[in-house]
């Protein structure tokens, strides 16, 4: 047990994870949203956690993201309608949290001297997470070359699998302009893979 | 020529799978027992925020505040010292001046008999006016014409 984490006493039987409706009808409860929480967390911090991975691509960025995509979970489930799928709803975030992360990565290393390419690339050689070959590392440097707009889409799309109407909703972008901007850097990153071999 | 593009488009989604797929190659691990720890650890962090115990996490955030604040109030600092010892005074230099032509160019003659007639038409007592303004009026430079001294006021 972590220092100062909560002790809970239930039993989460994670090969039959609690129905949505019936953590949702515990958090509500003061007495046992702590629990019903932890079970939330258990039932679906492994999706969430490679939603975000595939966005922000080291693991501890995606540690630092996930954490803070379960807090904002934690914040605004009492708000929750049901007017999604709960996994939808919490996707939603994790996505946004990812994306934010990474814009705010690109401010923060606005002011160095190198490159924020660069500094993407050299920042997952060096996770101990990552064990990519030499293939990989091609495509992941052809990735870090495109502009943030379509390195996004593209990250989106080919990483994660996402619908073109779902990364609308959540990038606030039209289908057609994401579709022009997956294709684009499709194209980009075929063409430096060429230029590479 | 949309439906040429949108033909290349087609194309290129089936060529995509040409690409490589790292996630499918295992080539993203997680540190073991990872996913044992972190109901712990978002627990911990839920805890610390319903404590109103400020996230530690981004130090660089705050950092950068800090930063951001500091080049800010030395700014402000610099800005009041280049007020006080070069932006000031050139501005009452600019002062007089405008001063000067606007005296220049007034119908009124400013002498002390214009003034004491101002004065009464404002019923305004001259002994008041002396009395409050003597300090202000003696600091002023006698050699302007403009300007009156206490004498001149009261006769």
């Amino acid at each position: 047990m972590i220092p100062g984490a909560v002790k809970t006493d239930i039993n989460i039987d994670v090969m039959n994870p609690v129905a949505d409706a019936d953590i949702l009808k515990d958090f509500r409860n003061p007495e046992k949203s702590q629990d019903a929480f932890r079970q939330l967390v258990v039932k679906y911090q492994e999706r969430l956690y490679w939603v975000i991975r595939k966005i922000v691509l080291v693991h501890e960025d995606a540690d630092d993201v996930l954490q803070d995509t379960m807090i904002k979970i934690w914040k605004g489930l009492t708000r929750f309608r049901g007017d999604a799928e709960l996994y939808t709803w919490m996707y939603r975030i994790a996505v946004n949290e990812a994306i934010s992360f990474n814009r705010y990565n690109k401010l923060r290393n606005a002011g160095n001297n190198r490159d924020a390419r660069d500094i993407m690339i050299s920042k997952l050689q060096a996770d101990p997470y990552y064990d990519g070959n030499e293939v990989q590392d091609k495509l992941f440097q052809a990735v870090s070359q495109l502009p943030e707009k379509q390195r996004e889409v593209f990250k989106l799309r080919y990483f994660s699998g996402m619908k073109y109407e779902e990364m609308s909703r959540v990038l606030h972008t039209s289908e057609g302009a994401l579709k022009a901007s997956y294709y684009h850097a499709v194209k980009k990153i075929k063409a430096q893979l060429t230029d590479n071999d | 020529m949309s439906n040429e593009i949108g033909g290349e488009m087609q194309s290129n989604n089936k060529h995509i799978t040409e690409l490589p797929k790292p996630w499918k190659d295992h080539s993203f691990r997680v540190p073991e027992d990872y996913f044992d720890h972190l109901p712990d650890r978002i627990m911990q962090h839920i805890t610390m925020e319903q404590d109103g115990v400020k996230s530690i996490r981004r130090p660089v955030i705050r950092r950068w505040i800090i930063r951001v604040s500091s080049a800010a109030a030395i700014l402000l600092l610099g800005w009041l010292g280049v007020r006080s010892f070069y932006w000031l005074p050139h501005q009452e230099q600019l002062f007089q001046q405008e001063l000067a032509m606007f005296i220049d160019a007034s119908p009124v003659e400013w002498n002390e008999a214009s003034l004491v007639d101002y004065a009464v038409e404002q019923e305004v007592e001259t002994t008041t006016l002396f009395e409050e303004s003597s300090t202000n009026l003696m600091e002023y430079n006698p050699d302007w014409d403009v300007y009156l001294n206490a004498e001149s006021i009261i006769y």
